[in-house]
Parts: structure tokens; C-alpha cells; sequence
């Protein structure tokens, strides 16, 4: 049985967590830790497969957490969840150890996407991210990003790769216009590509479409 | 006056008296001697010789020492030993000469000795030789008389000469030394005439060029003698002056003063003063006189005059004291201040009634007052490096000094110095001027304007503070909050997508999608809100990070280049100084966005001595003098005073060929802040 905590010290965001999660993995055991003093004790008393870490917390800082759960519990996965955009706290917590990093604002999809690949035993990192780090550190980062797609987005994805327009995507969904729109500004998001021919070489690549 | 030839000589008819009381050796003598010329007079006994030299003295006697009755020995003791005739040459002949006899004779005082029978040449030879020697004696005698004549006369000449001129006196003692020597030989009266001429020329030579005026004058006034530089001074001629009278040289309005002049000249024998001249040119000028009267040697008394212009002196003067009283006055009613100090004796040597006011002295207490009466201790060793200063030619500068008053009360003055020369000694001449107001205007001054920076610096620690917990609050709270609304929505998404499509579902879907992308759209606001009051980065991750996230931004925002030269890790440092390194990067950025048109930018971060040295240098236009001096340069002196305020120091200047520097030290060890 897969054991996670969320360790996050707004009550708003650790159910929103546990619910993407528990719909996720229903057979995981997930426990909740409200600040760093919590999600240290737990971790001295439990070992966890996975710790979905929030990097700001009051008191002892994400990074601390990070770093004392990859001294008790050298086998606990950690994958960070951050509300600062910038790179410079991703590289800070993957050189403390943390298998993932992950923006708070990012999709369920994504996390949900996140965990398995951590889980799995590798490292996962946004496209965007990937894309800055492979800037920053000069190395290239292999990425499956349509893993993080949701059913929908990948919908979508088929149909521009099919050369349809967004308004006959919308027709074809039931949905308005400016919604395909949103969800193709997902798509470009989590990929890390922009124009639809992009789009369409991508899909047809990774065999998403005929 | 003495002329150069000699008197008379006696005339070659020479008359001798020839002795003999043997008639025929008497006519021998008698007949060779008138044979050659001579005048003879023969006798032939001692006593007829006596008498004819008694009736008439010849001018030599050829006398037989053997005779009847008195013999030539007796008759040449009897001759020498009267004065009438002891000068008559004798030459003794005798027949039985015997060297006794011969001695005797001469010292008797006769001439010479002839023996019989004698050589007619070398009687002859022996009466010329001796007539000679006479004659030369005589005209000796007559030289003498008319030098001690010559000598009465020289003596009132030098008696008056002595009056005038020294020097004349000392050729006159010349030409007297000379007379002297004169009367034993012609030689000696050549020198003495020479002297005398010399000893005269030199006397008239002063005279006619003295630039002083020398004239006499009788007791009328009228001018008697004037020299040359009389006529050069008055502007007439010699001739004229000497048909003047002296009251023709005064001013018109002073003429009447000559008759008190003259009865005083009179009455002391002496008279100066000073007198009014008009010149010929009618040319005021001022005369100084010294006059004195001569009545000795002279038939009328007359008035010996010297004079000399004294115009340009006495103008000298006048200005000299009117100089003189306006510095008085100006040094008296000063309202500064004012002393004079000796730097030799570093004595004061006059003070002013400023001074006196201002100190409490009274100006003679005041000078005997040393330095260190007037000063406190340790403004002592200021004041004699100053004075040590002046004594080497340095000028002085203005300074404020504490003054100490009689009462032992102080005040601040604005010293003034000035080197100067008083009575040919170095002084310095200081003005002072009591700055207490103004000082106590500065001092408060300078504590206000350190309590408004004081004040700016709590301000701005304050606003950073707040800006901080704001940030943190919006960050988290509401970030926070938002971030479980969109896994809300995102959530309710998922569910409504797996309730299957239609047309009803896609309008609900629509307003999920759209209430999710509003929330994104909120929270990207809310993270920017944030991170411009006070980015999370800078106080979780530190300076270099942040400064490397700034850099990055600015990039992307503005195209501009910017190379890093940052530490690998992040030096020790309070927070306060990570934020002033922080914010002045941050609004250096803003700047070269703003103003420079920078194609790169520099930035690079170093440890330096227990400090941290940031320097932002940019390639574009470059900061102005103007900029860096302007009043409103408000960001450039907000980055000076946050450096200033944790002990650092902020710099600007221009590039070396263009853009801007900006050099900012801060100390980053508490020894370091204590120190600056």
C-alpha cells in the first residue's frame, strides 16, 4: 500500500491535494502534516513512500523539511510543490535531494502525472521548467510530457493535430469557443510548444494520432 | 699765498772781508779775490775786522789766525758768539797749521780752514762753495719768513674752512704736516703746496656739487654767494640768485617772515626751520634750513645758509599719516575684532575696541596677554602650527576657533588672519568675528538633517518591513487560498468531464474552464503584487539567487544583456545588508532601463575586507555631472543613504569611454560597521 504525506500548511490546498490524489490512488494511504514541526514528527514516526512537500511554510522552511526527510527517511521520495515560478528554488530543492518539483498552480493532471513518475523512481519536472533547467544546467532533460495531459487536453490535442479549427473543436465538444482555447494554452503549457503545426508533428510522434 | 719762486739770492758782488796782518798777503787775497769779481775789504788786524763787520757785515770773512794783538781764533769766537753775526761764513787761513789749531777754528764755528801758502783755485773754490752755502742758507731764512707769513694767513682760512667741511680739516692737518716738513726742505714746502691746492680743490668741488643748497647771505637777506645746485633747485640763474634777496624765494604770503628770521639769526647766531620756496617755475616746494651766522674774520657778518628740499618727504609723510589715521580709524571702528600679534615674540602689540568688547580686556591688559590666555587648552596646539606657519611664509587659512573671554566664558570665532609688517617685525594681523549663532544654527542644522536621515532610514526599514509581511500575507494567504480554489475547480472539471458530453454539460464545463483560468489570471497577480513588494526569493534563497532571478527578468523584459560575476555561494551577511544590496541593484536596473539605452550591463558581486563590493556597470550613455550633483537625484541619494545608513558608502561616475559605474561597499561584519 502506497503510504504519501502532504505537508502543506493551508488547510484549503492539503484537501485540494488529497482529493486529486485519493481519486488517483484510491488505495493509497494519505496522511496530512499542517507545518514543519508536524511533517517531522510523522516522518520520525512513519516511513512514507511519497512526501508532497510545500517549500513555504512558516517556521522551519520547506527546504529544511526536505532536507531532514532525506536524512531520517533517505528512501522517502519527495516531490515539491512550490508557489514561486522561479527555477532558482527548483535547482536549491533537487540538490537537496527532492525527486519532483511542481507548481502549486499547476493541473491535477500534472501531479497526478508528478507522483507516478516519482513513484516510479524518477525525477519529474515541469516542460516549462525542464526547458529553463536544461538552460541553466546545460543538460538535456528527457520528458513525456503528454503523460500530463488530462483526457480532455488530449482530446483537444488529437483534433488540432487533425488539422480541425478551434471552432469546429468546439462544436465537436459542446464547448465554447473560448474554452478550447484555454484548453489549447494548457496543451502548449505542459508540452512546451506553441504553433499548431508544432502541435500536430508532436502528436503525430508520440503516435497520439493515425 | 705762497708762490712757487724763491726770493732773491744774494747778488754775485759778494762782499768780502778779508783779515791779514801781513800787508803782503793781504794784498794777494785782496787781489785775487777782487781779480774773480768779489767786492773786498781788506783789514789787518782782529780789532778793525770787528768793527767792519759791526758797519757793515759782509757776506764772508777770509781771516789769518796768526795776527798781532787778537787773533783770528778770537775774532771768529767773538763773530759766532753774537747773533748779528754768527752766520757769517769764516774760513780761517794760517800759515803754521797745526791740526789743533785747525780743530779749535772749526769748532769755534768757522767754516773752513785754508793753510798757507794756499792754491789761488782752491781759495777760490773754498770762498764760492761758501758763499753758496750762505746764500742758500739766507734764502732759506727769507722762505721761512714768508711761509710763517703764508702760514698766518692759512690759518684763518682754516679756521672758517674747519666750519664746513670735515674733510677739509683732515687736508688741512695734511698741509700743515707738510708746512712743517717744508721748512727743512724745498721738497717737503712742494708737497705741502699741493696739498693745500688739493685740500682746496676738494672743498670747492663739494661745494659746487653738494645737492644741497649752500649759499651766504648778509643781514639784509641779500644773497652774497649760492651754489650751482641753488640755481638748479630755484630756477634761475647763479647770476640772478646773486642780485636777490633770500625773501624773493619764499611763497608771496610768507616774504613778511624773513625779518623774524634775521632778528633771530641775529640774536642766536643760528636759525632753523622749515620754509615755503616758490620757484622760478612758481613751483611750491618745502625747504629745510639750518643757518648760522659768521661774524669772525669778516668785515660784515654774514649768514652761511645750507638747505635741502624736503617736499617729497614731507608729502611722503603726510600721506603716511593720513594712511596711518585712516587705518586707525578703520581698525577702532571695526566691529570685528581685531589684535595684532608679534610672531617672533608671540606678544600682541595692538588691539582694537571690538576686541576689548569681545574679549573683556582692556586694550593695555590686553597686551600682556600670551596666546594661551585666550584660547582653551586644546585648541592650543591648532593656533601655534598656524603661527609656526606664518613664521615660514605660509598663509594662513580662516578658521573657527574657540575664544576664551576674561570671564572664562568661550564663544566660537571665524578667525581671519593676515601676515603683515609692523614696525619691520613679522605679525599677523587677525580679524575674528563671533560665530556663535551661526554655529549654533549648524550644529542644530546638523541634527536635524541627522535626525531626518535617521528618520528616512526608520522610514524606509519600516516600509521594507511592511512591504515584507504584506508580501508574505498576499503570498501566502491569499495565494494560498486561490491555489485550493483553482484544485477546486480543477477538480469539479475533472468530475463534470466524466459525467459525459452535450451541449448542457459543455455550458457548465465553459464556466469551470473559464472561473479556472480567472483564478490562474488572479494568482499570477497576486505572485506579482508579491514579489514586487518584497521578493520570497531574496529571504529564502538569499542575495545571489536573487540577484541572478533580477538579472534574468530584466533580460527578458528589456532585451539588455547582462553578464553576472556573483560569488558560487552566498556570503555571510545580515539581511538588512542583503536587502540595501537587493534594492540598489534593483533600482540601479530600473535606471538603465529608464534612462541609459544600455546594450549590457555588468554586475558583479565581491568580498572585500569584511565587506561586500557590488558594481553595476552599464555601456550606455552615461550618467551627467548634472545628474550626479542635481537636488532631485532623489533614487541616487536613496541608494547613498541606504549604504550610508549600515556604514557602507555608495559611488557614481562615468565609464571610461561611456556608460555608467555604480560602486556600492558595505561592511558585512559588526567590526566593520562599528569601524566605518
Amino acid at each position: 500500500m502506497t503510504t504519501i504525506l502532504i505537508a502543506d500548511d493551508h488547510a484549503v490546498v492539503r484537501r485540494g491535494l488529497r482529493d486529486i490524489l485519493a481519486e488517483a490512488f484510491p488505495e493509497a494511504n494519505i496522511a496530512e502534516a499542517g507545518d514543519s514541526g508536524q511533517a517531522t514528527q510523522l516522518l520520525l514516526k512513519q516511513a512514507f513512500d511519497l512526501v508532497v512537500l510545500d517549500i513555504n511554510m512558516p517556521g522551519r522552511s520547506g527546504l529544511e523539511v526536505l532536507e531532514e526527510a532525506r536524512r531520517l527517511r533517505p528512501r522517502t521520495r519527495v516531490l515539491v510543490l512550490s508557489v514561486y515560478p522561479e527555477e532558482a528554488f527548483a535547482i536549491r530543492a533537487f540538490k537537496l535531494g527532492a525527486a519532483g518539483y511542481l507548481n502549486k498552480q499547476s493541473a491535477p493532471e500534472e501531479l497526478v502525472a508528478a507522483v507516478k513518475r516519482v513513484l516510479a523512481g524518477g525525477k519529474y519536472v515541469t516542460a516549462v521548467l525542464a526547458e529553463r533547467l536544461a538552460a541553466v544546467l546545460g543538460a538535456e532533460i528527457e520528458q513525456a510530457p503528454h503523460e500530463t495531459l488530462s483526457n480532455r487536453e488530449l482530446q483537444v490535442l488529437r483534433l488540432i493535430a487533425t488539422g480541425k479549427t478551434l471552432k469546429e473543436i468546439a462544436a465537436e465538444l459542446s464547448l465554447s469557443e473560448k474554452t478550447v482555447a484555454t484548453y489549447r494554452v494548457r496543451i502548449t503549457d505542459k508540452v512546451g510548444l506553441s504553433t499548431n503545426v508544432e502541435l500536430a508533428r508532436y502528436a503525430l510522434q508520440h503516435r497520439l494520432v493515425d | 699765498m705762497i708762490t712757487s719762486s724763491l726770493p732773491p739770492a744774494p747778488s754775485p758782488l759778494a762782499t768780502i772781508l778779508v783779515v791779514d796782518d801781513t800787508s803782503d798777503s793781504l794784498a794777494l787775497l785782496a787781489g785775487i779775490l777782487t781779480r774773480t769779481g768779489y767786492q773786498v775789504q781788506p783789514v789787518d788786524s782782529g780789532e778793525l775786522a770787528l768793527a767792519a763787520v759791526a758797519a757793515s757785515p759782509p757776506d764772508l770773512i777770509l781771516l789769518d789766525v796768526r795776527m798781532q794783538g787778537m787773533d783770528g781764533l778770537e775774532v771768529c769766537r767773538r763773530l759766532k758768539a753774537r747773533e748779528e753775526t754768527r752766520h757769517i761764513p769764516i774760513i780761517l787761513i794760517s800759515a803754521f797749521a797745526e791740526p789743533e789749531e785747525r780743530v779749535e777754528g772749526l769748532e769755534l764755528g768757522a767754516a773752513d780752514y785754508i793753510a798757507k801758502p794756499f792754491r789761488k783755485k782752491e781759495l777760490l773754490a773754498r770762498v764760492k762753495t761758501h758763499l753758496s752755502l750762505r746764500r742758500a742758507e739766507v734764502s732759506l731764512e727769507q722762505h721761512a719768513a714768508a711761509l710763517q707769513q703764508t702760514n698766518v694767513k692759512l690759518h684763518s682760512e682754516i679756521v672758517e674752512r674747519q666750519r664746513i667741511e670735515a674733510e677739509l680739516q683732515q687736508s688741512l692737518d695734511r698741509a700743515e704736516r707738510s708746512r712743517r716738513a717744508l721748512l727743512s726742505t724745498l721738497e717737503d714746502q712742494k708737497r705741502t703746496e699741493d696739498a693745500l691746492r688739493q685740500g682746496e680743490d676738494r672743498y670747492r668741488d663739494l661745494v659746487e656739487h653738494s645737492r644741497e643748497l649752500i649759499c651766504t647771505h648778509d643781514l639784509e637777506g641779500r644773497i652774497l654767494s649760492a651754489n650751482p645746485w641753488a640755481s638748479r633747485v630755484l630756477g634761475y640763474q647763479l647770476d640772478t640768485i646773486l642780485q636777490m634777496n633770500i625773501r624773493d624765494f619764499l611763497v608771496p604770503e610768507l616774504r613778511g617772515e624773513v625779518d623774524t628770521y634775521l632778528a633771530e639769526i641775529k640774536e642766536h647766531g643760528a636759525a632753523k626751520g622749515l620754509l615755503l620756496v616758490q620757484t622760478a617755475a612758481g613751483e611750491r616746494r618745502i625747504w629745510e634750513y639750518d643757518n648760522t651766522l659768521r661774524t669772525e674774520g669778516v668785515a660784515a657778518p654774514i649768514v652761511r645758509g645750507t638747505a635741502h628740499d624736503i617736499t617729497e618727504r614731507k608729502r611722503a609723510e603726510d600721506a603716511l599719516r593720513e594712511s596711518e589715521t585712516r587705518f586707525r580709524a578703520v581698525f577702532e571702528g571695526a566691529g570685528d575684532g581685531m589684535f595684532v600679534l608679534d610672531l617672533e615674540s608671540r606678544k600682541f602689540v595692538i588691539s582694537n575696541a571690538a576686541c576689548s568688547r569681545m574679549l573683556g580686556f582692556t586694550p593695555e591688559e590686553f597686551l600682556n596677554l600670551g596666546i594661551p590666555d585666550l584660547h582653551l587648552p586644546e585648541g592650543l596646539p591648532f593656533i601655534f602650527e598656524e603661527v609656526e606657519k606664518f613664521l615660514k611664509g605660509e598663509a594662513g587659512v580662516r578658521a573657527d576657533t574657540r575664544f576664551k573671554r576674561r570671564d572664562g566664558s568661550t564663544f566660537f570665532a571665524d578667525l581671519n588672519p593676515t601676515l603683515i609688517t609692523m614696525s619691520g617685525r613679522k605679525s599677523v594681523l587677525v580679524a575674528f568675528r563671533d560665530i556663535t549663532e551661526r554655529k549654533q544654527a549648524e550644529d542644530a542644522l546638523r541634527a536635524s538633517a541627522q535626525q531626518l536621515r535617521q528618520l528616512s532610514a526608520r522610514l524606509r526599514d519600516t516600509r521594507e518591513e511592511e512591504q515584507t509581511r504584506i508580501a508574505r500575507e498576499i503570498h501566502d494567504d491569499l495565494g494560498q487560498a486561490l491555489t485550493g480554489l483553482k484544485m477546486d475547480l480543477r477538480w469539479i472539471e475533472h468530475q463534470t468531464e466524466k459525467l459525459g458530453a452535450g451541449p448542457q454539460m459543455g455550458a457548465i464545463l465553459d464556466k469551470i474552464v473559464t472561473a479556472a483560468g480567472l483564478v490562474d489570471e488572479i494568482v499570477a497577480t497576486v505572485q506579482r503584487i508579491a514579489a514586487e513588494l518584497r521578493p520570497g526569493i531574496l529571504d529564502r534563497l538569499g542575495l545571489i539567487a536573487t540577484l541572478r532571478h533580477e538579472a534574468g527578468r530584466f533580460q527578458e523584459r528589456t532585451g539588455c544583456a547582462v553578464r553576472l560575476d556573483l560569488p558560487d555561494k552566498e556570503p555571510r551577511m545580515p539581511p538588512a545588508v542583503a536587502t540595501a544590496f537587493f534594492r540598489i541593484c534593483q533600482e540601479t536596473l530600473t535606471n538603465i532601463a529608464r534612462h541609459a539605452g544600455a546594450g549590457s550591463v555588468d554586475i558583479a558581486l565581491q568580498p572585500e575586507d569584511g565587506a561586500l563590493l557590488l558594481e553595476v556597470r552599464d555601456d550606455g550613455k552615461g550618467i551627467t555631472l548634472r545628474e550626479l550633483n542635481s537636488r532631485h537625484s532623489l533614487g541616487l541619494l536613496g541608494m547613498r543613504e541606504r549604504a550610508a545608513a549600515l556604514g557602507g558608502e555608495a559611488e557614481f561616475r562615468r565609464g571610461p569611454e561611456r556608460g555608467t559605474i555604480i560602486s556600492v561597499r558595505i561592511p558585512t561584519t559588526a567590526a566593520e560597521v562599528e569601524r566605518a
